[in-house]
């Protein structure tokens, strides 16, 4: 088998007409993501969404861990 | 991605076959799940999960050994265990790990394809099963890249299925966002294998992203489901 794509077409075309955000990370935690959504993460989020910003993910997603084990 | 403000939300997490090499990887996958409901005790976590990295295209090639010809029937059974055989042992660990976790089998997950066998079935989730259990479990894992047709019969949704499913389900449990975790952390202006000065490139639109699928980008990304 070939390999394939980061993300599919079909799941990105899936997830424009959602308008749900993607975001593409490894299990680093403390790496940075990127972030596919429909304004390229410029603006995001609302009332409903506890991060407005993709600077406030990418902090959420950068922020260091509880040693949990 | 959702905050931690809101009670109960659901974070959909993709784990690709890519991260999921051995038992050790599952185990760090499970590792990883923990810190995040470590992190934020209000989410409820639902977990895509492809076959371990490689595993479908060794069933696909058993198959051809047996039969020349498979029927697609046959060959998604058959790729099904894959799956399968990921959510269980992702499921032991973090039973392992003291997290209340279930895993579901693919009739109980509620994806089901109509007009399967076309090059693009259309794909309707039932999101029901897994809110239930949601409630009562903080994680729940599936298996990505199969549904169910007309009868029950298992079929897959395709090469990269696995990213459509966990969209799908994203978008059916009122999700903001979803997780793709794979073996690069995202998307490069060149191959990072190739350029290890490579950019990544933090935030992108849709039709950046669709332009960069149709360009053949993968960025070091491998097969998976």
């Amino acid at each position: 088998m070939p390999d394939v794509k980061l993300v599919q077409q079909q799941a990105i075309e899936a997830a424009r007409a959602a308008r749900l955000r993607l975001v593409v990370r490894g299990l680093d935690e403390a790496a940075a993501a990127s972030i596919v959504s429909s304004d390229g993460g410029v603006a995001h989020g609302g009332a409903s969404n506890g991060c407005s910003t993709t600077a406030e993910i990418q902090a959420q997603l950068a922020r260091p861990m509880e040693e949990a084990l | 991605m959702r905050g931690c403000r809101l009670l109960n939300q659901i974070v959909v997490l993709k784990l690709g076959g890519s991260i999921l090499k051995d038992n050790d990887s599952y185990h760090r996958a499970a590792r990883f799940i923990v810190r995040r409901l470590h992190r934020c005790a209000n989410e409820r976590f639902l977990i895509v999960v492809s076959a371990q990295n490689g595993l479908t295209d060794e069933l696909e090639k058993l198959a051809r050994e047996i039969t020349r010809y498979p029927t697609p029937r046959a060959l998604d059974l058959l790729w099904s265990t894959g799956e399968m055989r990921s959510v269980a042992l992702l499921t032991l660990h973090l039973e392992e790990l003291g997290v209340r976790a279930v895993g579901l089998n693919i009739h109980e997950m509620g994806v089901h394809l109509k007009e399967a066998g076309q090059a693009r079935p259309t794909v309707q989730v039932a999101s029901q099963q897994i809110e239930r259990t949601l409630e009562e479990h903080s994680v729940v894992v599936v298996p990505g890249f199969f549904g169910t047709k007309e009868g029950g019969v298992i079929a897959s949704l395709g090469r990269g299925g696995s990213d459509l499913s966990a969209v799908l389900l994203a978008d059916e449990l009122d999700a903001t966002d979803c997780e793709l975790v794979k073996d690069v952390r995202g998307y490069f202006a060149t191959d990072p294998n190739v350029d290890p000065r490579a950019e990544q490139i933090p935030h992108l639109c849709y039709e950046e992203a669709l332009r960069m699928a149709d360009a053949g980008c993968k960025t070091g990304a491998t097969a998976g489901n």
